[in-house]
């Protein structure tokens, strides 16, 4: 008998919009979970990121190995249709605005009544009480909110969010996190489960570290932080290189990697707090250096002498890599009528168990199929991705 | 803002919202230059570093809780940019965030929430010193595993 996937034989109901609750269903569903996405009205990633054949790239990478039925919950023939679906899940997933989903008629406390084994993960930007109670929030927001900008973005022209997107799969990491967890518990006590997850709760622990000093009495970090020195992305003669020293030892075979022997012997650079203290200083000295020959000089140069270092691929260069599809961190994901797209793969692998196949549902693919045999509907979609 | 920066969002269908806005803050003339492409203006696209110094003027005379107010009552999303400080010190963070400051002490816990009970806080402490609980551990440990 082959093997499956940990969570083959969980059934998710997915309500959510935009990043934060489709990505995490759709790690469920990579995990063995039969997921099914109710297409909210207010689908706002189908209107406003680049469109590609009908549909949009982010929610179809969002989106991956999830099925997908269009209702209308203010019809009751519809809403009934939902219901058939949740009533038989084991995991629901929604985040509208705190309280939508109650006022939609699918909250917690009807769902739970209704279906008393499900795990029921509401999300929010930030959360069902206090002063921001029910204020809207996507990506950019809470990076800003969270104090991610301002340790993270770029500063010359203002404060600026980093990139699009992050905190929101963070977010739903968490989520399936959390999921996961309930789904354990709910083994040794058979009562729904309610969670709460907020991208604030999510955005300051994806900060943490950075956090750390200052919430142990330290100062407060800024945007220039770091924890070692050197560390960064330094320009060589044609392309910048990434080159982390950690501690002494290193710095020394960085230092004779690079001829500066001149640099270690510098009481400014001796040991890691002054080379901290001084690393503007320090910046400026490597950079001069390695600016002298190409990236491949270096990178060769300093693997041989055990120095951590990585050319700064821009994203074709990294997509294009051969160890990106060696290891399988890159797929091709398929989307009914649309062709192939280009998508990250889930990050794991389980021994002997293969992978799910990369797909990405059409909005409302599985309508038909829910209205046709409602009854059988969780058990006809498993049979398909069989 | 002279105190720093806010976002301001308006979702796809509030262009009506958004021109209003910009009648408040004297951007009548920016408003009827980009037309159509309105919403280009305000999300993440490429032409929001364009837009961004008309924004910038015409609110740098609001703090930046004047202006989340102000794009708030038109509808739009806005919330201030904040420092570490702010933030872990900010009413909403000692509901929800996983880092935050609150009777004087650093506390940390899970992002979520279980059945709506806050998951348990504990005071902020630093790591322990490599191997502090070595003899713990190995004190518990069966008779003959500890060698």
């Amino acid at each position: 008998m082959s093997r499956k996937l940990p969570l083959t034989g969980v059934r998710v109901v997915n309500f959510g919009v935009g990043g934060v609750a489709p990505f995490a269903a759709s790690q469920l569903a990579q995990l063995g979970a039969t997921v099914v996405k109710i297409e909210a009205p207010n689908e706002f990633i189908m209107y406003t990121l680049p469109p590609w054949r009908g549909l949009t790239t982010t929610y179809a990478a969002l989106n991956a190995n999830c099925r997908s039925v269009t209702l209308n919950l203010k019809d009751d023939t519809d809403r009934a249709l939902a219901w058939r679906v949740v009533e038989t899940a084991d995991v629901m997933l929604e985040n509208f605005r705190s309280g939508a989903i109650d006022r939609m008629g699918f909250g917690f406390a009807v769902v739970a009544a209704r279906n008393p084994r499900i795990v029921f993960c509401s999300s929010s930007g930030f959360g069902r009480e206090g002063e921001m109670a029910g204020l809207p929030c996507t990506d950019p927001h809470i990076q800003a909110f969270s104090g991610f900008a301002a340790l993270n973005g770029r500063s010359q022209a203002g404060e600026r969010v980093r990139y699009y997107g992050m905190i929101d799969l963070y977010t739903g990491q968490r989520i399936c996190e959390a999921v996961l967890a309930a789904l354990i518990a709910r083994q040794r006590r058979a009562q729904p489960q309610y969670i709460e997850m907020t991208m604030l709760g999510a955005a300051t622990a994806l900060l943490l570290t950075q956090f750390a000093g200052y919430l142990g009495s330290g100062p407060p970090p800024t945007h220039r932080a770091r924890h070692v020195a050197p560390d960064g992305l330094y320009p060589t003669a044609d392309q910048p290189i990434a080159v982390t020293v950690e501690d002494n030892a290193q710095f020394c075979a960085f230092c004779n990697a690079i001829g500066r022997d001149d640099l270690r012997a510098d009481s400014r650079f001796v040991t890691a707090p002054a080379r901290l203290a001084n690393m503007t200083v320090l910046d400026e000295e490597i950079a001069r250096t390695l600016a002298t020959a190409p990236s491949d000089w270096w990178l060769v140069t300093l693997r041989r002498s055990g120095v951590p270092c990585a050319r700064a691929h821009h994203d074709h260069e990294a997509r294009a890599h051969v160890d990106m599809w060696r290891r399988g961190n890159l797929r091709e994901i398929a989307v009914a009528g649309a062709g192939t797209l280009q998508a990250a793969a889930p990050p794991w692998d389980f021994e002997g168990i293969d992978q799910v196949a990369g797909c990405a549902p059409r909005p409302g693919q599985d309508t038909d199929l829910l209205r046709r045999a409602a009854d059988g509907f969780w058990e006809a979609i498993e049979k398909e991705e069989r | 803002m002279r105190d720093g920066f806010v976002t301001l969002d308006f979702l796809p269908h509030q262009r009506a919202a958004w021109r209003a806005l910009c009648a408040e803050i004297g951007l009548d003339e920016f408003a009827d230059a980009v037309g159509d492409d309105w919403f280009s203006t305000v999300g993440m696209e490429d032409r929001i570093d364009w837009a961004r110094p008309h924004y910038e003027r015409a609110l740098a005379r609001f703090t930046r809780a004047e202006a989340v107010m102000l794009i708030r009552r038109h509808g739009g999303w806005a919330v201030p940019f904040q420092s570490p400080a702010e933030v872990l010190g900010h009413p909403q963070s000692l509901l929800y965030a996983s880092a935050f400051f609150g009777d004087g002490q650093a506390h940390l816990r899970l992002p979520w929430r279980i059945d709506g009970a806050p998951q348990a806080t504990r005071s902020y402490a630093v790591a322990p010193p490599l191997g502090a609980h070595t003899h713990e551990v190995l004190a518990a440990l069966p008779a003959g595993e500890a060698s």
